[in-house]
């Protein structure tokens, strides 16, 4: 009986697991169940599992073929073969857009000098490829043409980097061509400019980082050393549970932003991350470590590919997996059919069907595929086609990461100049809310914000150093300076000269008199209209349209005759948007230490502060050395820019903005913040204290909270966990009866300001629904209010009122070190040390 | 063989009574009046406070299930820690931690509702949407939340005014033409049936009216 009954149960639990599997069932696609000749779905499906389907199906497939009697040996396999590696190199073309971008990334003034692989790389990808022969395979291209298209890589990778390096429309690259105008505006904007300044941003996050591993428990850290580890941990969960929310929802924040972000993504993953961070460079090296090892092992992998298809043979298996890749290749087929297409139509039922009832055809294309894809940067390959990836609403995860970014930076660049004003605005924006320290798109604004502050200033003082060698008048020139800083644009704020690093030895191969001349001809062709095939009539199908290249033989000799890329690229000021940076990461970095002085009354601190330490102003201002740019890069707004006397013989830089009042305003509303976020984080102790509050027979006061004073430390006080202080007269007053003459009480009391996890609850006699808890918290405290349901302005201002009368800060420490001092006096002496009211000036001076 | 019959329909009529009731509650934690006034206050204030601890539990799964998502690890995985942990059970000490938690779930599943903005994400928003919001759907539900057979998904949410389970929230995206950017719409739709045909999901509308 009870064997039967056990079959009943295991029976039904295996109908259950049998849902869960069919979940996992291949569906047969839509796509395929409407293909001619045959239409081997059109039975009823009824009560069919989803595998017996399959398998009906592909029996009907194997009839028709069988029908249709199609080989393998036919011209059209040829066919599809040869459309199959064309599609692979569609692919692989954009390869060569990413590996542009590698190289572009390596000139960031952020790096040292990485020439040498840059000629690393012109070997590998011209020298290496351009007498490609495939040795004596029976190759599907004709030697001609691999010799041709293998030989046109080199030239396309130079001519996308060169463009793309000086933002100029750039040859199109199979289904890759890069949009660099806003949508909503003339402006264009480079994705490598776009990057560039992700790069410098990323400066600025990666402090984040370090601040959030510091302020973790050293226990977590000790333990372990990767972020992977550390958020896996069940310290970490316990961590998650205990901490101030709002510091939970910025750390998931940042941790959302950087692991998209394509540089700080992979440092982030670094196993030894928590040591590395320590290292005040580290950041900054492993970037350049990881864009050069980035470059060096694209350009080997490009040239791997491009042999690995060009030389691909009669027995490689090139049947793609995906339908979206077959049917791509089928299209093409179809393109150049010429009305051969019913024929085509056979084929595509059979090979999509081939495909979906068999595994075997497709290695080599995958592979190939795959090794492609390897090469890609994160924007080319993230949510282009609505990827399981992505997060309803996160657009920057639908459009990739750098047109996200793009759209949602292009309002701040000039023309017109209400972008740069909204540029300023926003930065004042960033600069009133401490809460924005994380925020990634404050970050960039400042960044790019310090950036343009440098380079307008640069141009503004040519500018007026040429006007002045006019001999206008004074008026004349601040009137057309003010007209000039009007027209700036863009164009000029990123214009660049010359490539200096790896790139500029990639292209020195092309820059033989040879090639400068067909550069030139190509120009030519480009300004007529005509195409320009990059590989000079090799390739696929692609062809290139030559994009224009800057010209670089400036005089540079003078600032009266630089040109503004001259200028903007100047090393001087290079060295100011540098100067800038640096303040801005300064920022950052004391905005990151008030925000964690505010949090450190948070359990995730595990240390509290009293919350006026930073109300005061709670780091440095801005310096107001005329020289100093750093304060105007960062909280300039228009009406301050445009009040400033721009000194044709000075060196024109402005005067930083006081952002005092900001910052005040900022910590106080953030101080209130922080309140409400204890405040939602004490909820849970609410019934628990008013219990408390019952079982003591208190009953909640209307008045406001009466003066605050401290008494019951006599004999009767509680020992133990919550010793409770009444509270009924001035803080000093009471402390001075408790210690005059009672050492005992002296003893309670360090006894609880040294001990750990104990915790003091201030209850107001006349409104003991202001209770107060007093937690330690290792050597800091942590002020919250007991009933914070309870909250209304008088409770606030009571606690407000004993943080700022216990100023915890550093008067607890005093304190605690005072009465050992008095204790110990007393213990060295033998005699009472005087105490009272001279005890606590002494404890409170 | 009849009594065998008789048991088993006996034990799934249990089964479905109880998980109706559990699911379809729409008040789960205010008690019948006319019990002994004083101890349904204390009662009521251990719940209360209770509750107000599960809000907090489930907001802080939420953000963990976000970081867990960002780091490409399965959200199920915060989402057990972290009941364990709150309910101080040591999976390797108490082989039922499973049921542990579903039951935890199916008393307190109601609040469970994420309360701290993420950007992309509407809130207040309740768990079991912010899953299908994070397009981990099938780890979730699949893999993990939907094993037990017993587990309650009839929670409701009150949006903008109107009763809202997880059910008319899958509807909501199913009809919306603008979701298959944004959805793995096939994965949506097997969800919907799974929790309609085999966990007794129901819209709110059903339940109200069986409430009533």
């Amino acid at each position: 009986m009870k064997a039967v009954f056990c079959l009943i149960i295991l029976i039904s639990f295996d109908l259950a697991a049998c849902e869960f599997r069919s979940i996992a069932e291949v569906q047969i696609p839509d796509e395929l169940k409407s293909f001619v000749p045959e239409n081997c779905f059109d039975f009823d499906q009824t009560g069919i599992a989803p595998s017996e389907l399959k398998e009906k199906h592909c029996d009907c497939i194997a009839q028709e073929n069988a029908k249709y009697a199609l080989d393998f040996g036919t011209s059209l396999y040829d066919s599809f073969r040869k459309r199959a590696l064309a599609r692979l190199w569609e692919h692989h073309e954009k390869s060569l857009y990413a590996l542009s971008e590698n190289f572009i990334q390596l000139e960031s003034d952020l790096f040292k000098d990485n020439k040498e692989i840059g000629s690393t790389c012109r070997k590998l990808l011209k020298n290496d490829l351009e007498n490609l022969s495939c040795g004596n395979k029976e190759t599907i291209l004709s030697k001609e043409k691999i010799k041709l298209i293998a030989g046109s890589v080199y030239d396309k990778v130079n001519a996308i980097s060169e463009a793309r390096f000086h933002g100029k429309d750039g040859p199109a690259i199979s289904n890759r061509q890069e949009s660099l105008s806003c949508s909503n505006s003339d402006i264009k904007i480079s994705e490598v400019d776009l990057m560039n300044y992700e790069l410098k941003a990323n400066h600025s996050v990666s402090l984040n980082l370090k601040n959030f591993l510091n302020e973790l428990p050293k226990e977590i850290t000790k333990k372990y050393k990767s972020l992977d580890e550390i958020i896996s941990s069940d310290e970490f969960l316990e961590l998650m549970m205990t901490a101030d929310p709002s510091l939970m929802n910025k750390v998931n924040y940042f941790m959302s932003e950087a692991s998209k972000s394509p540089q700080l993504g992979p440092l982030i993953k670094s196993p030894n991350l928590v040591d590395l961070v320590n290292d005040d460079n580290y950041f900054l090296n492993e970037l350049e470590k990881i864009n050069r090892e980035k470059l060096i092992g694209n350009c080997e992998t490009v040239k791997k590919n491009t042999i690995s298809i060009l030389c691909s043979d009669n027995t490689s298996n090139i049947f793609p997996e995906s339908y979206e890749e077959n049917r791509a290749i089928i299209q093409a087929m179809e393109r150049g059919s010429k009305g051969n297409s019913s024929q085509i139509n056979t084929y595509q039922a059979n090979n999509l069907s081939a495909n979906f009832c068999s595994d075997q055809y497709n290695t080599d294309y995958k592979n190939s595929h795959l090794s492609i894809e390897s090469t890609y940067p994160l924007h080319l390959t993230q949510g282009q086609n609505g990827s399981s990836e992505y997060t309803p609403g996160m657009e920057l995860r639908k459009r990739g990461h750098v047109d996200a970014l793009k759209n949602s930076m292009c309002p701040y660049f000039p023309p017109p100049e209400e972008n740069r004003e909204r540029l300023a605005a926003k930065v004042a924006e960033c600069d009133a809310n401490p809460d924005t320290v994380m925020s990634y798109e404050c970050i960039m604004v400042k960044t790019i914000s310090a950036d343009f502050t440098a380079k307008e200033e640069a141009l503004i003082k040519a500018k007026t150093l040429s006007l002045q060698a006019q001999d206008l008048p004074d008026e004349e020139i601040e009137k057309k300076v003010k007209e000039y800083k009007k027209s700036l644009g863009t164009d000029e704020l990123l214009a660049k000269s010359e490539p200096k690093g790896p790139l500029k030895e990639f292209l020195k191969a092309d820059k033989s008199e040879t090639q400068v001349a067909e550069t030139k001809t190509n120009e030519k062709r480009s300004e007529r209209g005509e195409a320009y095939d990059g590989s000079s009539s090799a390739g696929f199908d692609g062809e290139l349209s030559n994009g224009e290249l800057a010209s670089s033989d400036q005089n540079s000799q003078g600032m009266l005759n630089r040109t503004p890329a001259e200028i903007v690229n100047s090393p001087e000021v290079n060295r100011n948007v540098q100067k800038n940076m640096n303040d801005l990461y300064d920022e950052v970095r004391r905005r990151i230490q008030t925000a964690k002085t505010a949090h450190q009354n948070s359990p995730l601190g595990q240390k509290s502060k009293s919350v006026p330490s930073y109300l005061a102003p709670a780091f440095d201002m801005p310096k107001t050395a005329s020289d100093d740019t750093g304060g105007a890069a960062i909280a300039a707004t228009p009406s301050g820019i445009e009040g400033q006397n721009l000194m044709p013989g000075g060196n024109g830089f402005l005067p930083p903005l006081d952002p005092t009042s900001t910052e005040a305003s900022a910590a106080e509303s953030y101080n209130k913040a922080l309140l409400d976020a204890n405040e939602a984080r004490q909820a849970r102790k609410a019934a628990e204290a008013a219990q408390a509050a019952r079982a003591a027979g208190r009953s909640p006061a209307s008045s406001g909270p009466s003066p605050i004073a401290i008494s019951g430390f006599g004999p009767n006080a509680l020992h133990t966990e919550i010793p409770s202080l009444t509270i009924n007269g001035g803080l000093d007053e009471a402390l001075d009866k408790m210690l005059q003459g009672d050492f005992d009480n002296a003893e309670l009391l360090l006894d609880l300001l040294k001990a750990d996890k104990k915790t003091i609850l201030i209850v107001p006699e006349k409104n003991p629904k202001y209770a107060v808890r007093v937690e330690k918290r290792g050597d800091t405290y942590l002020v919250t209010p007991e009933n914070p349901e309870m909250v209304d302005a008088d409770y606030r201002v009571f606690v407000d009122s004993i943080k700022k009368s216990l100023n915890i800060k550093d008067r607890f420490k005093t304190f605690v070190a005072k009465l050992q001092g008095l204790l110990r006096g007393q213990n060295e002496n033998g005699q009472r040390v005087p105490a009272g009211v001279d005890v606590l000036n002494n404890l409170f001076d | 063989m009849k009594i065998i019959f008789v048991f088993t329909l006996l034990s799934l009529s249990l089964g479905v009574f109880a998980k109706t009731n559990e699911d379809g509650c729409l008040e789960c934690d205010k008690k019948l009046s006319g019990a002994k006034p004083v101890e349904t206050s204390e009662y009521d204030a251990v719940n209360q406070a209770m509750i107000e601890e599960v809000k907090v539990l489930a907001n802080q799964i939420c953000d963990t299930m976000m970081l867990y998502k960002n780091f490409g690890k399965p959200t199920y995985v915060a989402f057990e820690k972290m009941v364990l942990k709150f309910l101080q059970i040591d999976p390797e000490d108490n082989s039922n931690y499973r049921q542990e938690v579903s039951s935890f779930w199916n008393q307190y599943n109601k609040h469970m509702i994420c309360t701290t903005p993420h950007k992309g994400y509407e809130t207040p928003q309740h768990l079991l949407k912010r899953v299908v919001d994070m397009n981990v759907t099938s780890s979730f539900y699949f893999e993990y939340f939907l094993q037990d057979k017993d587990i309650a998904v009839n929670a409701v949410e009150w949006r903008d005014g109107h009763p809202e389970t997880v059910v008319d929230y899958l509807d909501t995206i199913i009809e919306d033409p603008r979701s298959e950017e944004l959805y793995d719409l096939a994965t949506v739709r097997q969800l919907r049936g799974f929790l309609v045909n085999t966990y007794g999901g129901k819209k709110a509308t059903e339940l109200l009216q069986q409430n009533t």
